[in-house]
C-alpha cells in the first residue's frame, strides 16, 4: 500500500479518537473540575486516619493505588517485565558467551572510552544518580516516585559508565551480567515474600493494612517515630532492585551484541 | 462561558492525538524496522500522556495526589479529596512506561537478530528474503 493511504488511515484513526474522547471523556465543561468517584474514594481513604477501614497507610495516593488498591495488577505487570527481559536474554544469550572471554583479554575492551573530562563527570554523576534513585525508591510512599521510577533512574548509571568507559570497566566494578541477574532474582523473591506473607496469617494476598474479613493485622505503618507506610516501602525496594537490575542486564546484552555483530559502536557492517 | 483552561485542555488533547497519528503513521508506513520501533515509542508515550490528562481537574484549584502532612485533620482530607488530581491513571501509566521500555528493548533485540540473519533492517526486504526470492 502507498504511504498516502497509510497517512489517511492514521488521520482517520486520529479524528475518530478525538471524537470519541470529546463525546465520552469530557462531559460538559461544568463537570471537568471534579474527578471520577473511584479516584475520589482513593484520595479520601488512602491516608484517612479517622476511619481506617479502607486506608492504605500511605499519603501518596499513586503508590497506594499501585501496590495496595490495584496491587495484583502491578504484580502481573512485573511478570510482563520479567517475560520481556527473559525474551531479550534468550535472544541475546547466543552472542553473550564468546565476547565475554575475549573482552577480558583486551583490558579496557573495544573503544578506549571517552575523554578525561567526560569520565570525571561520569564519576560525579554516578554517585548523584545512585543517591537520587535510592531516594526516589525509598521515599516512594510519601513523595512522588517508587520502585519503577527509582529503578529506571538507577539503570541510567551503568549506561553512563558503558558510554564513558566500556562494558569491561563496568564488569570490573561489579556490575556483571550474572550479578545483576542474581540481584534481580533477589528482588523478585523479596517481592513474593512481601506479597505472600499475609497468607501465613490467613490474610489476603498482597494485603497491606488490616482489612475487614482478614485476621492479618497488616504491616506496621509506624515504627516508633518512624513512618514506614506498611508493605509499600518493602515492595518499592524490591521493585527498585527488579527494574534497575533488569535494565542493566539489557544494556550489557546490547553492548555485547553490538560487538558480536562487528559494529563496535558504528552500527553498519 | 468557556474558560481558558478548558480551551487549553482541548488543545492539548488535539495536539496529543495529532502526535499519536504521527506515531501510527510511522508504525504503518516506515519500512525500516528501527524507525517503526521509534514510532511505536512515540505512540505509546502519547497514549500515556492522554491517560494522565484524562484524570486532570480542569477548573478550580489543582493539587498533586500526595497528602502534604502525616497528621491530617478532617478538613485537610476533605480539601485534599476535592483538589487533588485522579491518582488512578497515574498509577496505570507508571507501570505502562516501564513495560513499554522493556517491550521496546525486546523489539530492538528482535531487530538485532533480524539484522544478523538477513543483513538488512528493511521490512519489505526481509519479507522478500524470507520468501526465498533473493536480493
Amino acid at each position: 500500500m502507498s504511504k498516502a493511504l497509510y497517512a489517511i488511515l492514521a488521520l482517520i484513526a486520529c479524528a475518530a479518537s478525538v471524537a470519541l474522547v470529546v463525546l465520552g471523556v469530557f462531559g460538559s465543561p461544568e463537570t471537568l473540575g471534579s474527578i471520577r468517584e473511584l479516584g475520589r474514594f482513593v484520595l479520601l481513604s488512602t491516608f484517612n486516619v479517622f476511619s481506617k477501614r479502607w486506608w492504605a497507610g500511605s499519603p501518596e495516593a499513586v503508590t497506594a493505588v499501585l501496590w495496595d488498591y490495584r496491587g495484583i495488577d502491578t504484580v502481573f505487570e512485573t511478570t510482563v517485565l520479567y517475560a520481556a527481559i527473559a525474551g531479550c536474554v534468550a535472544l541475546g544469550y547466543a552472542g553473550l558467551r564468546k565476547p565475554a572471554s575475549e573482552g577480558r583479554k583486551e583490558g579496557r575492551g573495544l573503544g578506549e572510552g571517552l575523554t578525561l573530562v567526560v569520565r570525571a563527570a561520569t564519576k560525579i554523576l554516578f554517585a548523584l544518580i545512585l543517591i537520587t534513585s535510592l531516594n526516589v525508591a525509598l521515599h516512594g510512599y510519601i513523595t512522588p516516585g517508587g520502585g519503577f521510577a527509582g529503578g529506571s533512574t538507577f539503570a541510567i548509571a551503568p549506561l553512563l559508565i558503558i558510554a564513558a568507559y566500556s562494558t569491561n570497566a563496568m564488569v570490573r566494578r561489579g556490575f556483571s551480567f550474572l550479578r545483576s541477574s542474581a540481584l534481580r532474582s533477589a528482588g523478585l523473591v523479596g517481592l513474593a515474600l512481601v506479597v505472600l506473607t499475609p497468607l501465613l496469617y490467613y490474610g489476603f494476598v498482597l494485603q497491606n493494612q488490616a482489612k475487614p474479613g482478614s485476621p492479618f493485622p497488616g504491616y506496621p505503618a509506624f515504627l516508633g517515630p518512624l513512618f514506614l507506610g506498611g508493605s509499600l516501602i518493602y515492595l518499592n525496594l524490591a521493585e527498585f532492585l527488579v527494574v534497575g537490575m533488569e535494565f542493566i542486564m539489557v544494556f550489557i546484552l546490547f553492548h555485547v551484541l553490538d560487538r558480536v555483530l562487528g559494529g563496535g559502536g558504528h552500527g553498519e557492517r | 462561558m468557556v474558560s481558558v483552561e478548558f480551551v487549553l485542555y482541548v488543545a492539548s488533547f488535539a495536539a496529543l492525538f495529532a502526535t499519536a497519528a504521527v506515531g501510527a503513521y510511522g508504525v504503518l508506513a516506515k519500512r525500516n524496522v528501527v524507525k517503526k520501533i521509534i514510532a511505536l515509542t512515540i505512540l505509546g508515550d502519547t497514549v500515556n500522556t492522554v491517560a494522565i490528562l484524562v484524570g486532570f481537574r480542569v477548573s478550580g484549584r489543582v493539587a498533586p495526589p500526595v497528602l502534604p502532612t502525616l497528621k491530617p485533620s478532617k478538613e485537610v482530607l476533605e480539601s485534599f479529596a476535592s483538589t487533588a488530581v485522579d491518582p488512578i491513571p497515574q498509577a496505570l501509566v507508571i507501570t505502562a512506561i516501564v513495560i513499554n521500555l522493556a517491550v521496546t528493548a525486546f523489539l530492538l533485540f528482535l531487530a538485532v537478530r533480524a539484522y544478523a540473519l538477513y543483513g538488512t533492517l528493511d521490512y519489505d526486504e526481509i519479507l522478500r528474503l524470507r520468501r526465498g526470492e533473493g536480493p
